[in-house]
């Protein structure tokens, strides 16, 4: 999953201090690995560079910790692009979809549009991967059905948070 | 393209319980089309819609340019039976009727003659890989067999659109691909249009597009994505 | 146990309706049984009551001209007609001494006196007095009931001196009257015992179909049980337990009923006369009997149901292969034949019971016979059906016949039943009503005319006078007594002189100036004709018969015969020849087909009823895939079509079967009990009786097709 985006998106949720950040991100996602402060810090600096953040308010010359971040208009739409392009279906890309899913919940954009995007994705994805199956070798047909199958885990855990998006969103908000 | 059938604003109550709440769906000629959801979502309403099986309370459904919701019920069962074919998950084959004479059914309902109707179902059989079990009972044949048999029977008719209602449902996945395969080919050869409901993915492929029916609403980002 | 049937029967409101045909069924066929049974019995009993006025045959009768026995009354007993109804007269005299009482009566009736029944006394006011009341003189008291065997017995005990009864031919003295009855309903018995046995049938096909609907209906429940461990034993035990107590109530609502119906039954005549209320009450013991009889058939015909329906711990139906009906389902039916054959044919060198028990076994058989072969011929039939059928309904009906005639067969079965019961009947009936129809046939005596001999001592010119007087007869002549030692003749000859010949009915005149009949028969032939034969003048004695031609209306027969009787004495007897030679023959036969048409008619209901449930069933057994055929364009017409070709196969092939069959035993069981009668064609009644079964059997079908739209409607199953 992108960090650095999530990171932006709880940003836009409302301007944070780094800390905040950190105990709102390991809280959602850092389940299996926590981030560590110094990762934290260096992201939003790469992401003030960017155009993306702007520390808030006249504290500058405080150290990092004492500083609150906001979402550039420039950084809302990065973080509506990202949000609403689906991922090309891969191993990696659950959780990426899940992080996009609950920012979207907890700054309230529309969670379910994003699923149904991805799943046109993974669908159109699974067509051509059928329509190649037609007429191939056996060889090729089980790699097809490899692919077809790994996606096929995918879309039904999108229906599966899809039908479930009311109860996630309460437990976000929590 | 031309849309074949044509749904608009579509709504269904069963009791209090609201299935459709405004469906708009557009199908063109020869389109495979998938319609998905989670179940209780509607999507069987909606194909029960479209093929003038049930009469929607509110919208219309047009088929050819012509409406159908407004038609009776004698004159939809001609059109069900002339210009459409259906396919069910299971149980759908008289189980006292050997397999050709089940394929030859919808033949006889038209006023085709015996040993015609007798001749083209056999045919058809043999489209489906079916050479030889003729003259078998449904109970006599497997799950996929069977569904092949009621595909025969579906296409018997030369209908414009084949609506399927989750037709590999009660099958393996070996199975069920082999029944979307032959199905497949057979109607993109005969330029048939479909209609498919189903829950799996991997029925769902085979079609050019999918709807998604979700609480009684089509999924409006997909109906226009595709 | 007790949680098993809790569960298996409390079901939801649905399972209300299903016991409640149950007990209908059994209520009515049990009031019938009940009532045929009631009548069986009373048939002895009255017969009994009623000898009493036979006494003048029996063996305690003592010829008038010899010694009278101690306290012996004189008695003379005879018959006369009014409006076509036959009317017993007992002239009594009490010598001096006589101490005998009559039943029924408060003494004996003084000299012109006479004690009537009530139908009689009904009769008499009914009809002008000097066309019937002015026969019998004083009316002295009505004859209880007691001594009648019927409301319907009409009966006169007219007082007369002892010298004129003495005179009277075949007078007798009785010192007694228990005189053993002539079992004369003994036909009757057979008949109404086997309508009774036959009435089981339906009612218990009828109980093997509900409970197989029910079981249909409570699949899931039922397979629950078996699931959670219940053996099918236990569940047809279950079963069974619930048809029993549903029947115990049917058959206790029946005796109700035939209480309730008894006064309406015992207007139905039979042998002669309807019966009094009271003789139709069956005891205690026989109802008991019959209540214990109908419930546990009831419940062996619902575990028979139960266990067709073939339920297993995994619910749905399992697919019961129904095994192609072999041919051995012929010999049923052959032998039932053959031993109602054997009955008949040897009945005379076997004992009594042994022919009754042949006849009314055979009969069972061949009704078994019937339901047995009936899936044979269905298999068949269908089979064609199915091969030949261009459209889809004859295809579908056809092939399901074919794979379940057993089943389509048992739907019908009830109606089959009926038709071959009232085949017999009417065709018995039917056979002797036309062969005693009396026509006019040279050579008989003319239907206008009235016969009877008189006593020689009689003033015949007087009486000839009187009754030309009466308006409306034509002609009255005289026949005079024969010599028989003189002439060579029978002895009883009649002697009439040439030209009236033609009053008696002949187109040619003698050669000779006196002739006689070649046949006693004269009177009683119906279609051949007597030769006339010579009398030497030489021979020819006083007037002892008398001829009266009539306009033929019944108002101047009756009026001629009051006159001839007032004239004449209880000697004369004048009667019409259709009298003569009906004796209540025709009565009883019309009696006899109107019972089997009653009992037609119960059985049809009931089976009617039947073939409903089992149409509605085989909708409701494949309600999902009929439902589909509907959903892919398949007119509710056809399925209609489907259902009536399902009904209607079985049922006319089997109907002509059991036609033929009614037939052959009607004719095979007449033969032996009347063999004189030739069996005919049935009574116009019978094709209505017919015509009502087919359109009963339409109606409980076409009420049932209604369900199919409704079970086969979009949304009665999930298509999926």
């Amino acid at each position: 999953m992108d960090s650095a985006l999530t990171l932006l998106g709880l940003v836009s949720l409302r301007p944070s201090y780094g800390y905040d950040l950190k105990q709102l991100y390991d809280r959602l996602f850092g389940l299996r690995k926590p981030l560590a402060f110094g990762q934290v810090y260096a992201t939003i600096a790469r992401m003030i560079r960017d155009g993306l953040l702007a520390p808030l308010g006249e504290e500058a010359g405080d150290g990092p910790d004492r500083k609150r971040y906001a979402v550039t208009p420039d950084g809302e739409r990065r973080l509506a692009e990202w949000m609403f392009t689906p991922d090309v279906p891969s191993e990696t890309l659950q959780n990426n979809i899940f992080a996009k899913t609950v920012v979207a919940l907890l700054t309230g954009r529309d969670a379910h549009s994003l699923l149904d995007i991805q799943r046109a994705c993974h669908m159109e994805q699974m067509r051509s991967l059928t329509r190649l199956k037609q007429g191939a070798g056996l060889m090729h047909v089980l790699l097809y059905d490899h692919a077809l199958f790994h996606i096929e885990a995918d879309l039904r855990w999108i229906d599966m948070t899809a039908a479930r998006l009311t109860q996630l969103r309460d437990e976000v908000l929590a | 393209m031309t849309a074949i059938l044509e749904a608009r604003g579509l709504r269904k109550s069963f009791d209090r319980t609201e299935a459709l709440r405004g469906v708009d769906v557009s199908i063109r000629r020869g389109e495979i089309v998938a319609i998905m959801g989670p179940s209780g979502s509607g999507k069987s309403t909606l194909l029960h819609c479209l093929a003038g099986v049930t009469v929607p309370d509110a919208g219309t459904v047009a088929f050819n340019g012509t409406p159908i919701s407004t038609l009776d019920e004698t004159a939809r069962g001609k059109l069900r039976l002339t210009d459409f074919g259906f396919v069910f998950q299971f149980g759908q084959l008289l189980p006292e009727l050997t397999a050709l004479d089940n394929v030859a059914v919808p033949l006889l309902l038209a006023g085709e003659r015996r040993g015609t109707a007798a001749t083209r179902a056999s045919e058809w059989l043999g489209r489906l890989g079916l050479d030889g079990k003729a003259q078998r009972r449904p109970q006599e044949l497997s799950g996929g067999e069977a569904q092949r048999v009621a595909i025969a029977r579906a296409l018997v008719t030369k209908p414009a659109v084949l609506f399927a209602d989750e037709p590999t449902g009660s099958l393996d996945s070996l199975a069920a691909e082999a029944v979307m395969r032959i199905m497949i080919d057979l109607v993109r050869e005969a330029g048939t249009t479909v209609v498919v409901v189903t829950h799996d993915p991997r029925t769902a492929a085979y079609a050019d597009r999918d709807i998604i029916v979700r609480d009684g609403h089509v999924s409006v980002a997909l109906g226009e994505a595709a | 146990m007790a949680f098993l049937i809790r569960l298996a029967l409390l079901g939801g409101r649905s399972s209300f309706g299903r016991p409640l045909g149950i007990v209908f069924g059994v209520a009515l066929g049990m009031a019938l049984f009940l009532l045929m049974l009631g009548a069986v019995i009373a048939l002895d009993h009255r017969d009994d009551r009623g000898a009493w006025t036979e006494a003048v045959f029996g063996y305690t009768a003592i010829p008038a001209d010899e010694v009278a026995p101690e306290g012996a009354l004189l008695v003379h007993r005879g018959e006369t007609h009014a409006a076509g109804a036959e009317i017993t007269r007992l002239v009594v005299a009490a010598p001096p001494g006589a101490m005998l009482a009559l039943p029924g009566i408060a003494g004996i009736p003084a000299p012109g006196s006479y004690y009537a029944s009530p139908a009689l006394q009904r009769l008499i006011a009914a009809l002008p007095p000097d066309e019937f009341g002015d026969r019998f003189g004083t009316f002295a008291g009505t004859i209880g009931n007691e001594a009648l065997s019927s409301p319907d017995a009409l009966l006169a005990v007219i007082g007369g001196s002892p010298e004129t009864v003495r005179a009277l031919p075949r007078a007798a003295y009785v010192a007694m009257v228990d005189i053993p009855s002539s079992s004369a309903g003994g036909a009757y018995q057979i008949v109404i015992l086997i309508g009774a046995i036959g009435l089981f049938f339906p009612v218990g096909l009828l109980i093997a179909i509900v409970t197989k609907l029910g079981a249909v209906t409570r699949i899931e429940r039922f397979a629950t049980l078996r699931l959670i461990g219940a053996s099918p034993r236990q569940i047809a035990f279950v079963v069974a337990l619930e048809a029993f107590l549903t029947a115990a109530c049917g058959a206790v609502l029946g005796v109700g009923l035939a209480a309730i119906f008894r006064p309406l039954a015992a207007r139905i005549p039979l042998n002669g006369g309807s019966f009094f209320a009271a003789d139709l009450a069956v005891g205690a013991g026989p109802t008991l009997l019959a209540i214990g009889a109908m419930v546990v058939a009831a419940a062996i015909a619902s575990a028979i149901g139960i266990r067709r329906a073939g339920i297993s711990p995994l619910g749905a139906t399992r697919i019961i292969r129904e095994r192609t009906p072999r041919w051995w389902r012929v010999l049923p039916l052959l032998t039932g034949g053959a031993m109602i054959w054997y009955g008949a044919a040897y009945g005379a060198e076997l004992d009594g019971t042994l022919v009754i028990g042949f006849i009314v076994g055979g009969f069972a058989l061949t009704a078994l016979g019937i339901v047995v072969v009936g899936p044979w011929l269905t298999f068949h039939l269908s089979g064609l059906v199915a091969r030949r059928a261009g459209s889809a309904a004859g295809l579908i009906a056809g092939s399901r016949i074919r794979a379940t005639p057993g089943a389509t067969f048992r739907s019908v079965s009830g109606l089959v039943i009926a038709v071959f019961m009232v085949t017999v009947f009417s065709t018995a009936a039917g056979g002797v009503i036309q062969s005693i129809r009396v026509n006019a046939v040279d050579g008989t005596l003319p239907l206008d005319a009235l016969f009877t001999y008189v006593p020689s001592e009689t003033d015949m010119a007087a009486v000839v006078r009187a009754t030309m007087a009466v308006p409306g007869v034509d002609d009255v002549i005289v026949g005079r007594a024969v010599d028989a030692r003189a002439s060579g003749l029978r002895p009883g000859s009649v002697a009439w002189a040439a030209p009236d010949f033609a009053t008696l009915g002949f187109s040619t005149a003698p050669d000779a100036q006196y002739a006689t009949f070649s046949s006693v028969d004269y009177l009683t032939l119906r279609t051949r004709s007597v030769e006339t034969v010579a009398v030497p003048e030489s021979a020819v004695g006083a007037p002892v018969a008398i001829v009266v031609r009539t306009d033929g209306t019944a108002s101047t027969i009756d009026r001629a015969r009051t006159v001839i009787e007032r004239a004449v004495g209880f000697a004369a007897e004048p009667v019409t020849r259709v009298e003569a030679i009906e004796s209540g023959v025709r009565q009883a036969m019309h009696e006899l087909a109107l019972v089997a048409y009653l009992g037609a008619f119960v059985s049809i209901a009931i089976a009617g009823c039947s073939l409903a449930i089992a149409t509605a069933s085989a909708v409701i057994d494949r309600r999902r895939v009929l439902g589909l055929l509907r959903l892919m364009g398949m007119p509710v017409s056809h399925l209609h079509r489907i259902v009536g070709f399902e009904a209607a196969v079985p049922l006319i092939g089997v109907l002509g079967l059991s036609i033929a069959a009614g037939y052959l035993v009607a004719e095979i069981i007449v033969e032996n009990l009347a063999p004189e009668i030739a069996v005919g064609w049935p009574e116009p009644m019978y094709f209505v009786a017919l015509a009502l079964g087919l359109v009963l059997a339409l109606v409980s079908v076409g009420a049932t097709i209604g369900t199919i739209g409704r079970n086969t409607a979009v949304g009665s199953t999930r298509f999926e």
